[in-house]
């Protein structure tokens, strides 16, 4: 019946994941009676801990889908969402190595020698090598193929020349993969001329300054590079085949549970405030909101199981996130209105000190990683509008 | 989950597309009975297909009847499907002969004020039933009543009742019948098989699929309409504030599809009754879906969208019906709300995600 390319084909979880998923769940809860974190929101963007890091790579719960030559675990997608999802609905402190583990290290995977996969991939996969990406730019936003840091060959390697701005815990990271121009830009292919390089963020030539989240938090970074040099060895990839390597590695972006689960701690935190209410106008919100996640967590299986079986998912991956991203906000803006008293802000409650970072982390939701009006255009090219 | 057999789904799909036309549904709302839409649907075997092959039915799964459900929102069927799937469940249940025929339920509730009394040794019916869907062209009613303070079925055929036509805001009907002292057969009385609670929740769940096949269908009929309409010298798909209505509408329209099978899957894993929360998160998902979809389509269509002349509101119709139907959405999500709040933060995750 459908004249439009959108499908969600039902998608289940397989008893090994179930398995899994409950290994996780008592994991998380051991966690935090043991005072190793308190559930955040936010927790992939500020939830920072090395340490924990390092534990979630010794159960094997990073690189899961990385080939076992390379430090993987060669377990599914379904796996390695079912680990996400769980940590994520805990709001655990897995900051550091989200971006390395979901993007930087598949597209290694795929597009890295055989050099760069054995000297990074097996340190990622055990939490101890982190990674930040080198995408935006001033002048490149939306408009990522507008980048202007370049490379300029020279002996043995490429010299790196300009800067990248919104580098997520680049001041965390060990390294970074860099998009860059490496030939002049040509107006009618300006997907051409674009590759990726890598770097180290403490060799010469490479200058993190630190920007700072409304909050006062640093969490973004400046990375300049003057004169770095890369050698022929980092170059990830083919030499001008970035923009495609690029965009390959963004649907991993899109496409996860982190894109509808960053203020769901919050909602417990709610949960545990309202505790015996028979207030029939919260217990409608919380049903709807209940409604809108058991949606949500659909929608991203289905989109996770069609990936699993290695299927295209760019339009129905844009969808969940638009969805998604726009409902991290909504929920919490409903929330605030059901609980009226505000105490002291020198002692806040949990939920006040949740909400209150819910809303100041808030406009990130709908801009990082693509922003919903793109998205939104991606969806129109998928129903044929474009 | 179970998945709805797909030779079925085809079969279904060109049935519909080639006799639920325009014209058709046009008809039916002037009064005309869609005769051969339902004829067709019957001898193909979709009126009863989740009945027992021994209790007269096609034997096919939940899902299946509610993959037709679905289809029937979709192309705007104007035939009693989801209340004929209603009557029949519920007298299979019971394991009686279902009969051929286009038939209503009436559940319980304040729209239900049927009585039997027992009067020498049969019993007689007697009352009134409002807003009953389709009654003026059933052949059977199917209603909850209480006989000897037991739940019972009555089977009434069409000819005990007295019906006040009435359209519902889809235009289908939405009779008020009376009926007057009927004696019964004594086979007519059944003890029910269900709970009136599995038997709600079932109505609820034919509402929100046919809501999903409608809603899919008005994002369709939207893509469409704006790849064709040109204003200021190109189609008006080339604006992006209309890629990015569209966007949001194909959004609720995916949402809306998973909560749903979501539910339906349920049902067949655990039961009517059980699924209940499931299927209230259903309905105050699609509630919500629904007023996004007739929104943004009615907005993409402009006037001519809003004519009687164009087919845009046999679905935006049907859903601002559907969606008044076997509970609005806030009753169903305060339910849920209600349930989630009594089992606190521990027990919500893995709820949403069984
Ligand atoms: C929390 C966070 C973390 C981030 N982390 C990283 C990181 O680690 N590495 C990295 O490289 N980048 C990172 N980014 C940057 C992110 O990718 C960009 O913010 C994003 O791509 C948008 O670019 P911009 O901020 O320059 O906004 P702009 O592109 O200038 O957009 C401004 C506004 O204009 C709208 N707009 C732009 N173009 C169009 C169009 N064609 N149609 C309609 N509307 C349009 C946008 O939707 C937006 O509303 C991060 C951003 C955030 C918020």
């Amino acid at each position: 019946m459908a004249s439009i390319a959108l499908r969600f084909p039902p998608s289940e979880l397989p008893e090994s994941a179930l398995h899994l998923r409950d290994e996780v769940r008592a994991f998380v809860k051991e966690e935090i009676a043991a005072g190793t974190f308190q559930p955040t929101v936010d927790s992939w963007l500020s939830g920072i801990s090395p340490e924990f890091s390092r534990k979630l790579g010794e159960r094997g719960w990073l690189g899961m889908s990385w080939s076992k030559k390379y430090g993987g675990h060669e377990r599914s997608l379904l796996d390695r969402f079912v680990v996400s999802k769980e940590l994520l609905a805990a709001g655990a402190p897995v900051g550091v190595h989200w971006a390395g583990d979901r993007q930087t290290g598949p597209m290694l995977e795929t597009h890295g020698t055989e050099y760069q996969k054995q000297k990074y991939l097996p340190a990622m996969a055990r939490g101890e090598c982190f990674f930040a990406l080198g995408l935006s730019e001033s002048d490149a936003g939306s408009d990522l193929a507008n980048v202007r840091t370049r490379a300029t060959q020279t002996e043995g390697g490429w010299l790196l020349n300009g800067s990248k701005i919104w580098s997520s815990g680049a001041h965390h990271a060990h390294a970074m993969v860099v998009l860059c121009r490496t030939s002049p830009k040509d107006d009618s292919n300006r997907h051409a001329g674009i590759s990726q390089l890598m770097i180290e963020t403490d060799q010469e030539g490479v200058t993190i300054r630190p920007i700072h989240l409304i909050t006062g938090v640093h969490h973004f970074n400046e990375v300049v590079f003057e004169n770095a040099f890369v050698p022929d060895n980092m170059v990830v990839g083919e030499i001008g085949g970035g923009w495609a390597q690029v965009v390959s590695e963004l649907a991993f972006e899109r496409s996860g549970p982190e894109r509808f689960l960053s203020t769901f701690p919050l909602f417990l935190e709610f949960l545990k405030v309202v505790k015996g209410t028979r207030e029939p106008r919260i217990q409608e919100m919380v049903g709807n909101l209940t409604a809108r996640y058991t949606a949500l967590y659909n929608m991203s299986l289905r989109v996770m199981g069609m990936l699993a079986q290695g299927e295209r998912v760019d339009t129905e991956a844009a969808l969940v996130k638009d969805v998604g991203t726009r409902y991290e906000s909504e929920l919490t803006e409903a929330l605030r209105l059901l609980v009226h008293e505000r105490g002291s802000f020198a002692e806040p409650t949990r939920f006040e000190s949740q909400l209150m970072k819910a809303l100041l982390h808030s406009p990130g939701f709908t801009l990082r990683g693509g922003t919903n009006e793109i998205l939104r255009g991606m969806i129109a090219r998928g129903l044929g509008l474009r | 989950m179970i998945l709805a057999d797909q030779i079925l789904v085809e079969s279904a799909t060109k049935l519909l597309s080639d006799l639920s036309t325009v014209e058709v549904i046009n008809a039916s709302e002037k009064g005309e009975w869609a005769k051969d839409l339902w004829e067709t649907l019957e001898d193909s075997g979709l009126t009863l297909a989740c009945v027992p092959e021994q209790l007269g039915g096609a034997g096919a799964s939940l899902t299946d009847a509610f993959a037709i459900i679905r289809l029937a929102g979709y192309f705007a069927a104007p035939v009693p499907l989801a209340d004929t799937l209603l009557a029949s469940y519920a007298l299979a249940q019971a394991k009686q002969k279902v009969p051929l025929g286009p038939m209503t339920f009436i559940p319980v509730g304040s729209n239900n004020q049927l009585t039997a009394e027992l009067t020498g040794d049969s019993w007689v019916l007697s009352g009134q039933a409002i807003a009953v869907p389709w009654a003026r062209h059933a052949a059977h009613v199917v209603a909850r009543v209480d006989c000897d303070g037991k739940p019972c079925l009555v089977l009434i055929p069409r000819s005990g009742i007295q019906v006040t036509e009435a359209n519902s805001m889809s235009g289908e009907p939405a009779d008020d019948i009376t009926i007057s002292d009927v004696s019964l057969a004594k086979d007519a009385i059944i003890p029910a098989a269900s709970s009136d609670q599995a038997l709600n929740n079932l109505g609820a769940l034919t509402r929100v699929t046919g809501m999903v096949g409608s809603i899919e269908k008005v994002l369709h009929q939207s893509v469409q309409y704006a790849t064709e309409r040109v204003q200021f010298g190109r189609p008006i798909a080339k604006f992006q504030a209309i890629q990015q209505e569209l966007a949001i509408l194909a959004g609720e329209s995916a949402a809306a599809q998973v909560i749903v099978d979501a539910a339906i899957g349920e049902v067949e894993s655990a039961g009517a009754e059980e699924a209940g929360l499931r299927i209230a998160a259903a309905k105050a998902r699609v509630g919500e879906a629904a007023g996004k979809a007739t929104r943004i389509s009615h907005q993409v269509h402009g006037a001519i969208g809003f004519t009687y002349e164009h087919p845009l509101h046999h679905c935006t119709r049907r859903i601002w019906a559907w969606r008044e139907e076997y509970g609005i959405e806030s009753e169903w999500a305060t339910l849920l709300g209600k349930t989630v709040i009594d089992h606190g933060p521990d027990a919500l995750w893995p709820w949403i995600t069984a």
